[in-house]
């Protein structure tokens, strides 16, 4: 029983550990702010070129550490079948899949800035395109992420126990982050402004409230999480 | 959705908090981005002011004031549902969330008519900075006010469903949420529409 509460905390943790590898790596890579949407295709293959081993490493390192995300997913599905109980796992289950789809559009992401990286002397109309893609996919995939935090919300909505896996204001705060990162799903639409993918509400805001949510929603699970190793090891002991 | 007990008998809830805390917090976070909405028009159009006077002309003023005017109706039909469920008087209060939401439609046909009107006359997203932001803000804005009709049927129903008064805190916070709605959309319009 200790080895399974110690590895919800592990996944639980390794949200942390995403933000902590994930932000360091991106400000590595100079997308703080990134290329801008607007700029020509020999300024976009320059970046590539100069800098082409931080784009590697960084994109290479980014696709390793999605599992952490999926994993971090895991422990938040496990905490919203706490709260369904004997009901149908739905909130479970649509919070786990979008978690899932969330990190795979991650990796198609980085795998677009490794491309461009791998071979820097390519035409710079093919890195532009590579970049683009790598762009529109990365902040503009806002749906998966959207359904993630609403069905965590709603669950949160939805507990009625006398001792709630996570407080109210969770719920709000999770649909609150769903409409934050609703405008990035719109930067197909722009190439300069603060709805493009270098302005504030294509890239500062939701990534920024991104980062933060793991967070907070990180320290809610390992809460929640030593409560019940507390609960469990309590009902053990009064079966003795 | 709320625990037994939180329907205060009556004179106990003295300068009680409508609602719970959790849709306040919601709904600063939400006014937030809103001021981030109203600070980041200000900023570009004190760039490029005499673009964005020349592209006011070219919205209609009749339908921002008539949207105005429906939403506070709107806002007014629903505080007094309120106060009516709190008297348990649960036809009433029924009747009057109709008529919030029918106002709440009324915003949603003109406010699409008017999108309408501007796609035809070939302005859209991309036609200079003052309509993006013109449709960007009014367009996030009409996501809250459908995401608000929503609602406004929900706590429609809550309250059929008990008439005993002890959904009083949902009603709240679906009310909290619509007065938000409207709030937003009376700094909006000026804003836009309006301002010189």
């Amino acid at each position: 029983m200790e080895m399974n509460y110690r590895f919800q905390q592990l996944c639980a943790c390794s949200g942390l550990a995403l933000v902590f590898i994930l932000f360091p790596l991106l400000i590595l890579m100079g997308f703080f702010p990134p290329p801008s949407p607007s700029e020509g295709a020999d300024a976009i293959a320059a970046h590539y070129a100069n800098d082409s081993w931080i784009f590697l490493l960084g994109g290479a390192v980014t696709i390793q550490v999605s599992a952490l995300g999926v994993i971090w997913t895991a422990a938040i599905s496990v905490q919203l079948r706490h709260i369904e109980g004997n009901l149908p796992p739905i909130f479970s289950l649509s919070q786990l899949v979008c978690g899932v789809l969330a990190n795979s559009v991650f990796i198609f992401a980085c795998a677009g800035w490794v491309v461009c990286a791998f071979r820097p002397d390519r035409a710079p109309e093919i890195i532009q395109t590579l970049n683009d893609w790598a762009f529109i996919i990365f902040l503009g995939t806002v749906s998966p992420l959207m359904v993630q935090a609403l069905s965590i919300g709603m669950a949160t909505f939805s507990d009625e126990s006398s001792e709630p896996v996570f407080p109210r204001w969770a719920g709000f705060f999770n649909c609150w982050v769903a409409a934050i990162f609703l405008p990035a799903g719109l930067i197909p639409f722009f190439k300069s402004g603060p709805f493009a993918w270098d302005g504030l509400f294509g890239l500062w805001l939701p990534v920024g409230v991104f980062g933060g949510w793991i967070v907070v929603m990180s320290f809610l699970v390992l809460g929640a999480i030593k409560r019940q190793k507390a609960d469990a090891f309590a009902a053990l002991a009064g079966a003795k | 959705m709320n625990g037994p007990g939180v329907a205060a008998a009556p004179g106990a809830s003295a300068r009680r908090l409508p609602g719970e805390e959790g849709i306040w917090a919601f709904v600063l976070g939400d006014m937030l981005i809103f001021s981030l909405f109203f600070g980041t028009f200000l900023y570009y159009r004190n760039e490029q002011t005499e673009l964005f006077l020349q592209s006011q002309l070219l919205l209609n003023k009749n339908y921002g004031a008539a949207n105005t005017l429906l939403l506070l109706t709107s806002s007014w039909f629903v505080a007094t549902a309120l106060h009516m469920y709190r008297k348990q008087n649960t036809e009433w209060a029924a009747r009057f969330l109709a008529a919030g939401f029918l106002c709440g439609l009324g915003f949603a046909v003109i406010k699409v008519t008017e999108f309408g009107e501007k796609f035809r006359a070939g302005i859209t997203l991309n036609t200079n900075d003052f309509f993006m932001y013109y449709f960007m803000f009014t367009g996030i804005h009409f996501l809250h006010v459908l995401i608000g009709l929503g609602v406004l049927f929900f706590i429609r129903r809550t309250a059929l469903q008990t008439p005993d008064g002890s959904g009083i805190r949902t009603l709240e916070n679906g009310a909290t949420f619509w007065h938000m709605v409207d709030l937003l959309w009376i700094v909006l319009f000026p804003l836009i529409y309006l301002l010189k």
